[in-house]
């Protein structure tokens, strides 16, 4: 297991201060934040190349803090691939053979076998120079995990590839991943690469962990409007909680009252997907589970399939999917009267800020 | 592989300004060893390469100037690589100090030399036995203190365009810091470190202010190819003068186009684009 505690680091105005983070076993952990919001910083701290200024780093119960990059047996991948270009291909995965002399049989071993998980052999005697980019990163990926590493750090491996060598590559980092149950690291601002790669999420916004939790979790949970802004939540509504007699919290929102959980009472704000609001022409029938508002169709854009409405309601402005059928079958467009509709279940209030 | 823009006039005259001042500098270079050409005869050539002194000097010239450049790189590398990868306190200062040597005039150089071994920590070394005034590695030191700028200067800047996160991985992968220096930043780095070389060397060899002040003109000792010219011209002896200095272009030229083909091995940037 590898443990960050209290890791503090400060660079001009910038702070990045890591409380508590654990990272299982061969878990696949994606830091996930926008540009600014430390990620590099938090992962080359784990590597040894960026030395805190107080805190601790543990790998497998192992106080590491004080230990050079080359005796921390990390795996380091970054965006531009950085293969050495006066070495083969080969020669490349290999580098770090030559400098654990106790492991080399061990490590020439694993080479192999990674050579043939990624499907590198019939590059190996090329030189560096002509490999395209999704070449070079599988080189690069290769290289890293040669030495057998306690934790596998990828700093955006994927960013600087075109969109169908991503994907692919997105599921070979993957299949690896599974293969080998290294414990990996990964740092991406890219929420739909968090969302397929990720065993477990942390969000990370100017220095600090803003939540940390399995994928759905901080997909359908978000612990805050940033968090709930950040992963392309674009409904962050307001509402009324309330508690009865019997201590059931209600929401209302416009003229509806439903049933939904809370912790807070007040003023709060929730979010709910636009996927998880439909759209009625008339007024929908009146359930106890669901929140129906009133309001003007804004705006329209066609996605293909689907339709995106931007729908003014009286709460704010409600962005909807619908199906492209559907909606022109009603005979509705823009500027048109409709009603939404807002499941109990699919209703997320978010936390306070403090 | 190159690529034929679309030009239009404005463009071609763009071109042809550009051109027109490369064009007007190899001329004025061109010129110049042309009008010495013109100006020697072939009994003062003959002359030149039949001498023993003449080619006692050459060689002590292309001695001097090759162990010159070889220390200047045992300090260029380490130190252009400190210069560009670390921050430290007058840092800015340090970086402007090793290009004064650049600024001084050759003649300073040279009293500077003179009065520095006078000095007591002068005077210690020469007690030590080592001795430079009017010297033979009084000639390399001078020489040292002339040119090993243009190297530092020249490998600091291949070390700022050298990645640096081929080092970080290297580390992980093993390497101590000094094992990424060597096996990584300084193997990246060669060709930058082969043209401080060409630059130390082309300003050694040709250096002589100094020389005249703080080792002499003794032949046979300390005479080098410029010191020659000096001394041809001194008696008169022009035609003389200018032929050696025609044998020490002939020899500067070859190493350095020999240099510059072993370092550059691509001859244009991909940058490169045709003109016409």
């Amino acid at each position: 297991m590898i443990v960050l505690s209290n890791l503090q680091k400060s660079l001009g105005s910038f702070r990045l201060l890591i409380e508590q983070l654990e990272i299982q076993p061969g878990e696949y952990l994606v830091i996930l934040g926008p540009s600014g919001a430390g990620k590099s910083v938090l992962l080359l701290t784990v590597a040894g190349l960026i030395r805190p200024d107080s805190g601790q780093l543990f790998f497998n119960g192992g106080d590491v803090t004080g230990l050079p990059p080359e005796k921390r047996d990390v795996g380091l991948v970054f965006q531009e691939a950085n293969l050495f270009p006066h070495l083969t291909v080969a020669k490349n995965i290999a580098f770090g053979k030559r400098y654990r002399r106790k492991r080399a049989a061990e490590i020439q071993q694993r080479v192999e076998l990674l050579i043939d998980m990624l499907n590198i052999r019939p590059l190996l005697y090329r030189t560096v120079e002509g490999l395209s980019g999704g070449e070079k990163q599988r080189v690069a990926i290769a290289r890293a995990l040669s030495i057998g590493p306690t934790i596998l750090l990828l700093d955006e491996p994927l960013g600087l590839l075109d969109q169908n060598t991503r994907e692919e590559l997105r599921k070979e980092l993957r299949r690896v991943h599974d293969e080998l149950r290294t414990t990996t690291l990964h740092v991406t601002h890219d929420r739909s690469e968090a969302f397929t790669m990720a065993d477990r999420i942390a969000i990370l916004n100017e220095g600090r962990l803003a939540q940390v939790g399995p994928r759905e979790e901080i997909f359908t949970r978000p612990a805050s409007e940033f968090v709930a802004r950040f992963l392309g939540v674009e409904n962050v509504l307001d509402a009324f909680a309330e508690q009865d007699a019997s201590g059931r919290t209600f929401l209302r929102i416009g003229e509806s009252r439903l049933p939904a959980p809370s912790q807070y009472q007040g003023r709060v704000r929730f979010c709910v997907r636009p996927e998880d609001v439909s759209l009625h022409p008339h007024v929908p029938p009146r359930t106890e589970a669901a929140a129906s508002l009133s309001g003007t169709v804004k705006s329209i854009e066609d996605r293909g399939a689907v339709l995106r409405l931007v729908v003014n309601c009286p709460v704010g402005d409600v962005v909807v999917l619908c199906g492209k059928q559907q909606f022109l079958g009603s005979g509705l467009s823009c500027s048109s009267s409709v009603w939404l509709r807002l499941n109990a279940a699919s209703i997320h209030v978010l936390p306070r800020p403090d | 592989m190159s690529v034929h823009p679309v030009t239009g006039f404005r463009s071609r005259l763009f071109t042809a300004s550009i051109f027109l001042f490369l064009v007007l500098f190899l001329l004025l270079v061109v010129a110049l060893i042309a009008a010495d050409i013109g100006y020697v005869d072939l009994a003062s050539v003959k002359e030149v390469l039949r001498s023993r002194e003449i080619r006692s000097a050459a060689v002590l010239s292309l001695w001097t100037s090759t162990v010159t450049t070889a220390i200047a790189m045992v300090f260029a590398v380490p130190m252009g690589y400190a210069l560009s990868r670390y921050r430290f306190p007058g840092r800015i200062l340090a970086d402007t100090i090793v290009d004064l040597p650049i600024v001084f005039p050759p003649l300073v150089v040279g009293l500077s030399l003179l009065v520095f071994f006078r000095t007591r920590v002068g005077l210690w070394l020469e007690s030590m036995g080592l001795e430079f005034i009017y010297q033979r590695r009084g000639i390399v030191l001078a020489q040292f203190f002339v040119s090993a700028s243009y190297g530092i200067r020249a490998i600091k800047t291949t070390f700022d365009e050298v990645d640096r996160r081929q080092e970080d991985v290297a580390l992980t992968l093993g390497c101590t810091r000094a094992q990424a220096f060597w096996r990584v930043a300084v193997r990246n780095a060669r060709q930058g470190i082969v043209a401080g070389a060409i630059l130390t060397w082309a300003r050694a060899i040709g250096l002589f202010g100094p020389l005249i002040v703080f080792v002499g003109a003794v032949r046979m000792k300390t005479e080098v190819l410029p010191t020659t010219v000096y001394l041809e011209t001194s008696i008169g002896r022009i035609e003389v003068a200018l032929a050696i200095a025609l044998l020490l272009i002939v020899i500067a030229t070859v190493a350095l186009i020999l240099v510059r083909l072993l370092a550059y091995p691509r001859a244009t940037p991909r940058s490169a684009r045709r003109f016409w």
